[in-house]
């Protein structure tokens, strides 16, 4: 005899049993953002050093170029998408406990969406010239 | 394994220290006297290590991710070239590839 099978019935649905039938959009766009990730990482690795330890007029000189402020957005942009996906991931691997999951899940979201847009911010304030 | 657990961990070391990207993008972007806050803590000794291992973890982190995605395109998952070092070849070949 074998196992019963269910139809998915919008109660079913409702109630968040059977298989969620999406997550294969998620893992491309974890590999899109990987991809980009790699030469955006390398190109803010090399403006953080430029800028380190210099003055704040200079950081403010070097952040109204075109092309650093559009890198640095398009970092900023990646990156947050990227980690978005992937402290979504470890979320539902570790926590089960309902609610617990249901914040963390939550949080998540509510902590990329702040840092990005005021990194954001931050890099057009600089690029229109503080 | 261990590379696996480690990529995990500097993925979430990364999450959080984006904060201090945003910290530096924003104070630079307030004024000076907000951005000389940013300037002591990059000149003390906490604040370079903290940027040391952000570095660190972003490198880490990136060659775990490319080793991810040679993997993706199903090469070097064999248990010997998972490995760095030699290991003796086993006599029952993995079926991961098919």
């Amino acid at each position: 005899m074998s196992a019963p099978r269910h139809i998915v019935t919008p109660m079913r649905r409702g109630a968040r049993l059977g298989a969620a039938r999406s997550g294969t959009g998620q893992f491309w766009h974890q590999r899109i953002t990987s991809v980009a990730a790699v030469p955006l990482s390398i190109v803010l690795i090399v403006i953080v050093m430029a800028l380190m330890g210099r003055s704040h007029a200079a950081v403010g000189r070097s952040s109204a170029r075109r092309w650093v402020a559009v890198l640095m957005l398009l970092f900023i942009l990646n990156t947050a998408y990227h980690m978005w996906i992937g402290m979504q991931e470890i979320i539902l691997d570790y926590v089960h406990d309902e609610l617990l999951k249901f914040l963390s899940l939550l949080g998540n979201t509510f902590f990329v969406f702040a840092v990005a847009l005021a990194s954001v911010f931050a890099i057009l304030k600089l690029s229109f010239g503080v | 394994m261990m590379m696996s657990i480690v990529h995990r961990v500097t993925g979430a070391a990364l999450y959080f220290g984006m904060l201090l990207l945003a910290w530096w993008l924003i104070a630079a972007a307030s004024g000076p006297n907000a951005y000389a806050n940013v300037e002591w803590f990059v000149g003390s000794l906490i604040g370079r290590l903290v940027l040391f291992g952000y570095t660190w973890a972003l490198i880490h982190h990136m060659l775990g991710g490319i080793r991810h995605l040679i993997w993706d395109t199903l090469n070097g998952l064999e248990p010997a070239e998972r490995e760095f070092s030699p290991s003796p070849r086993s006599p029952v070949r993995s079926c991961s590839r098919s």
